[in-house]
């Protein structure tokens, strides 16, 4: 920074502290800033919505998303001119599956598949930076080694060949993309336990003899949480996609569950005269991994500003 | 320097051994390739017979060295079920892939580091939110799905470009799109993010002191600096572009080594698999190694290191 | 146009406007530079004296705004000279030097490159005549093998030696005028010293007029012809060095000198003077004297006051409410200079 912006941003920062005397509370100070973060906002809205619809998907969904009705196929949703069916909005699939129905169950399989994904990777990842990053020398070189070895893998073909080996279903879709994309909580975490292990509470901490875990848990780990939290909105969204992808190819979650991925799978072949059957699953998919990415994305913004 | 591209060189290889190793026995231990290579009708004694034959019966890590030694002399074994050398399937198709995944980060590139330039020059513009509101869309739009999106409309609809293939250049511009767009959100932020730094450092204040055409400041000054960590991001996405062309050869029937890889698995042809696995590690690898030699080049600082 | 003068800022006046309102940073500055002349400005961080120098070059951020009764450079009004006019005069009549030596320069291009682009710039397109030029300022500002250097980057420099580029950068064209942005601070004192003699040195060789930035009074005390002590935005006192240095009227004045070591006088482990208190906040309606809070001699008259310099001749002129007489015999009574 030049010496007048350094200036200028002091001048600043002197008004900014006048304001803070008048503030009343740090609380309603983060509240503003949520509330004035619209990404966060939007994001948390739809979020909220699409978590409540796969809770409560016994409730909404019309019809049982597996009752095939071979004399309704393929009928066309409401906005179409002829041969709709007042009983299925969203239209059926070409066994006479009601869409919505599959659809509103859809976002239970995409949840769980993003929400155990982050966990099992975020477990792995998280062990393995915090290690590397407070250990440094030998360990940190060992766990840099396999955080590449790991970049170096096509993710995408070998979670396929995983799945080819294993069989495929929820299960092994979950544990291989969650052996998998633990790469950038690792990252994240190896640099960020670097620069806490050089703080000076957590300095004073070693000096006074506290055990390697509890620095870990105590000291270190609140410092990485909100970065953690950020990993694990990027990590969930890619989860989502990467399992949607899979099982469009067939690769993934098996039929008759109600995957958006699969369900783009099983429309493809009807991709000319009902389009609706792609465009349906997909905009569900965009939408919730817009939701989780502008949720991420915001809860970034509210923290680095708190930290500031 | 030279030491330390010869330490590079030996831990990228080291990465290529461990990855060939995980994906061999991934793909040994969980199904019996035998079986894959008999078919249905096959005997017990035929399957006996295969593994003789193919040397399943040896202990894994003695196949895998087998296996890894032909490898590295170019053999990676004959196709299961199309009974051709795994290598000349793969030159055959490699060069589509390697055009696809040009000519998808160039795209990226062509879209993103103008926007973000100019996102950067004028933060918190029209221009500025428009590439955040293409990044945000971006990131969030599933590939495939883009992909279909572009097959509905321009190839049925519109009937603009052709929908499947690999004969003409028209067949490559709806995958590479779709290929390419992925990367945009990425390196459209770090270029407006590296090109608001450098716009406010002391150096360009200098440009600007010496009186140089604006032109000359942003051009010559700035985007240079600016862009040298998007390239090397833009490496590591060419990286990922070509493991993900996975899903984009085979949705538009492109037949690259991605489409191949997608083939060899619905048949359980595990040699062309690990071959294909190996492709992409070493693509990876060596791009890696390269993006940093292309930033030592471009930022002198780097080589004195 | 008097004879000589390169430079004339009259109620020069720069306006920032921030989230709490608008800022104040620079209030009315006015001096004049002549051939061969060295102007200090001297004051604290945040008294606007960057902030003054990026106004004369036109290289204010964005968002500020410059407004002034009178800029006549050469004899000519640059007050609403385009970026394209402006561009043309930076660099080639005008020049600058920056506090920051070692980011000053461009990372990823050669010392020879970025020198020889001013003159290729301002000059014309002979690349042979730019390198010569570079080679024989490298050499006048003390570089050593200067012809070899040109092939080097900014990293493989000291601080020192890139302050010495960028000073040869800010000659390249001969300019009329020179500011210098406490050109010094972020040196080694040793090397401080000898980056200061040779800008002198040059000063004189060439007859620039030169605006040298501080606020370190003992530089100016070997450089100034004229100070200009600026506070909170606003000229408090000015005049020749040697008068205001002999005589300073100003209570802000008289601080500073208090803060620097006389060789002879200040004895071993005596405490040096300070200023205490801070810059005030320039967002606002301001109005008075704004250096009353810190003052020792303040008086409610003083949140009133009129910008009225009081004008001692020689040049000298400072603005307090306070008489001559009054400071005068003070300073008598007192026994100091």
């Amino acid at each position: 920074m030049t010496n007048t912006n350094a200036t200028i941003s002091l001048m600043f920062r002197q008004q900014q502290t006048a304001e803070d005397i008048l503030e009343p509370s740090p609380w309603s100070k983060l509240r503003r800033r949520i509330l004035g973060n619209h990404s966060f906002l939007i994001g948390a809205v739809i979020l909220v919505v699409i978590v409540a619809v796969a809770i409560l998907a016994p409730l909404l969904a019309p019809h049982d998303p597996y009752d095939q009705d071979l004399t309704k196929r393929l009928t066309n949703p409401f906005w179409h001119e002829k041969k709709i069916d007042p009983d299925h909005a969203l239209g059926t699939d070409k066994v006479g599956r009601d869409y919505l129905s599959r659809l509103i169950y859809g976002s239970q399989i995409s949840l769980l598949i993003g929400f155990s994904t982050m966990l099992i990777s975020g477990v792995i990842g998280t062990v393995l930076g915090v290690t590397a990053g407070y250990f440094g020398g030998r360990v940190d070189m060992v766990v840099n080694f396999i955080i590449n070895t790991r970049l170096a893998m096509p993710v995408f073909l070998v979670a396929m060949a995983a799945v080819v080996a294993f069989g495929a279903s929820l299960t092994v879709v979950i544990l291989v993309l969650g052996l998998f994309l633990w790469d950038r909580f690792a990252v994240v975490m190896r640099s960020i336990t670097m620069q806490a292990r050089d703080l000076d509470y957590v300095k004073a901490a070693r000096a006074m003899g506290c055990s390697t875990p509890y620095i870990i848990v105590r000291e270190i780990f609140p410092n990485v949480l909100s970065s953690l939290t950020v990993v694990a909105t990027v990590e969930m969204a890619n989860a989502i996609l990467l399992e949607a992808a899979l099982s469009f190819l067939g690769f993934g979650v098996q039929a008759p569950t109600p995957s958006w991925g699969l369900m783009l799978n099983e429309g493809r072949e009807y991709m000319f005269f009902s389009p609706w059957l792609l465009a349906l699953p997909g905009v569900c998919l965009f939408l919730l991994v817009l939701a989780i990415n502008l949720f991420g994305d915001g809860l970034r913004d509210v923290t680095l500003e708190r930290e500031r | 320097m030279p030491a330390y591209t010869l330490k590079r060189t030996f831990v990228a290889f080291l990465i290529l051994i461990v990855v060939s190793g995980l994906t061999f026995s991934l793909s040994h231990l969980s199904a019996d390739p035998a079986l894959t290579i008999g078919g249905e009708q096959a005997s017990e004694e035929d399957i006996q017979a295969i593994r003789k034959l193919y040397g399943f019966d040896r202990p894994i890590y003695v196949q895998y060295f087998d296996w890894l030694g032909r490898a590295l002399a170019g053999d990676f074994g004959e196709s299961y079920h199309y009974k051709q050398r795994v290598f000349d399937m793969i030159s055959e198709r490699i060069g589509r892939t390697m055009l696809l995944g040009t000519l998808a980060i160039l795209f990226a590139l062509a879209v993103s580091i103008p926007l973000g330039t100019l996102a950067a020059m004028r933060p918190n513009s029209i221009i500025d939110r428009i590439a955040l509101f293409i990044a945000v869309l971006g990131q969030a739009l599933p590939t495939f799905w883009f992909a279909l999106m572009m097959i509905i409309v321009f190839g049925v609809w519109w009937r603009w470009l052709p929908i499947s293939g690999h004969t003409q250049w028209a067949n490559y511009v709806m995958p590479t799109i779709a290929l390419g767009y992925y990367a945009t959100p990425a390196l459209m932020r770090l270029t407006r993010a590296g090109m608001i730094e450098v716009l406010a450092s002391d150096y360009i204040r200098t440009a600007r002191a010496k009186g140089l055409s604006p032109a000359s400041v942003l051009f010559k000054h700035a985007l240079r600096n600016a862009i040298i960590p998007v390239v090397a991001l833009a490496a590591v996405w060419f990286g990922f572009m070509l493991g993900g062309s996975i899903v984009i050869e085979t949705i538009f029937n492109l037949k690259g080594i991605g489409w191949l890889s997608y083939d060899a698995l619905l048949r359980s042809d595990l040699p062309v698999v690990q071959a294909i696995v190996l492709v992409f590690a070493s693509f990876y690898v060596v791009l890696t190694l390269l993006a940093d030699l292309l930033n030592a080049y471009l930022d002198p600082r780097i080589s004195v290191r | 146009m008097a004879s000589g003068v390169i430079l004339e800022v009259e109620n020069l006046r720069v306006d920032i406007p921030v989230a709490a309102g608008m800022l104040h940073p620079v209030r009315g500055i006015g001096f004049s530079v002549s051939r061969g002349e060295t102007l200090c400005i001297v004051g604290e961080s945040g008294c606007g004296k960057s902030l003054t120098s990026l106004a004369i070059m036109g290289l204010l951020p964005k968002t500020a705004q410059r407004t002034a009764d009178r800029m006549d450079f050469l004899g000519r009004d640059i007050r609403h000279l385009g970026e394209r006019e402006m561009a043309r005069q930076r660099g080639g009549s005008m020049s600058m030097i920056f506090q920051e030596p070692m980011t000053s320069l461009n990372p990823s291009y050669t010392i020879g490159n970025q020198l020889a682009e001013v003159h290729l710039r301002h000059v014309g397109q002979n690349r042979t005549a730019a390198r010569d030029r570079a080679v024989f300022l490298l050499e006048k500002v003390g570089i050593s093998a200067a012809a070899s250097r040109l092939g080097q980057y900014p990293h493989q420099l000291s601080g020192g030696q890139r302050q010495r580029v960028m000073i040869a950068m800010a000659l390249m064209c001969g300019p009329e005028l020179i500011i210098a942005d406490e050109p010094t601070t972020a040196l080694d004192v040793t090397i401080q010293a000898q980056i200061l003699h040779l800008l002198a040195e040059l000063q004189r060789e060439f007859q620039m007029g030169m605006i040298l930035i501080t606020h370190d009074l003992g530089i100016v005390a070997r450089v100034a012809d004229k100070v200009q002590v600026m506070y909170a935005g606003k000229t408090v006192e000015e005049g020749p060095c040697e008068t205001v240095f002999d005589a300073p009227m100003h209570p802000y004045t008289q601080g500073l000198l208090r803060c620097i070591p006389i060789p002879g006088l200040t004895r071993r482990g005596e405490r040096l003077g300070s200023v205490p208190g801070i810059v005030p906040n320039l967002v606002g309606t301001l109005s008075g004297c704004m250096f009353r809070n810190r003052c020792d001699h303040a008086r409610d008259a003083c949140a009133n006051m009129r910008d009225e310099p009081t004008h001692m001749g020689d040049g000298h002129a400072y603005t307090c409410l306070r008489a001559p007489e009054e400071i005068l015999g003070e300073r008598q009574a007192a026994g100091t200079p």
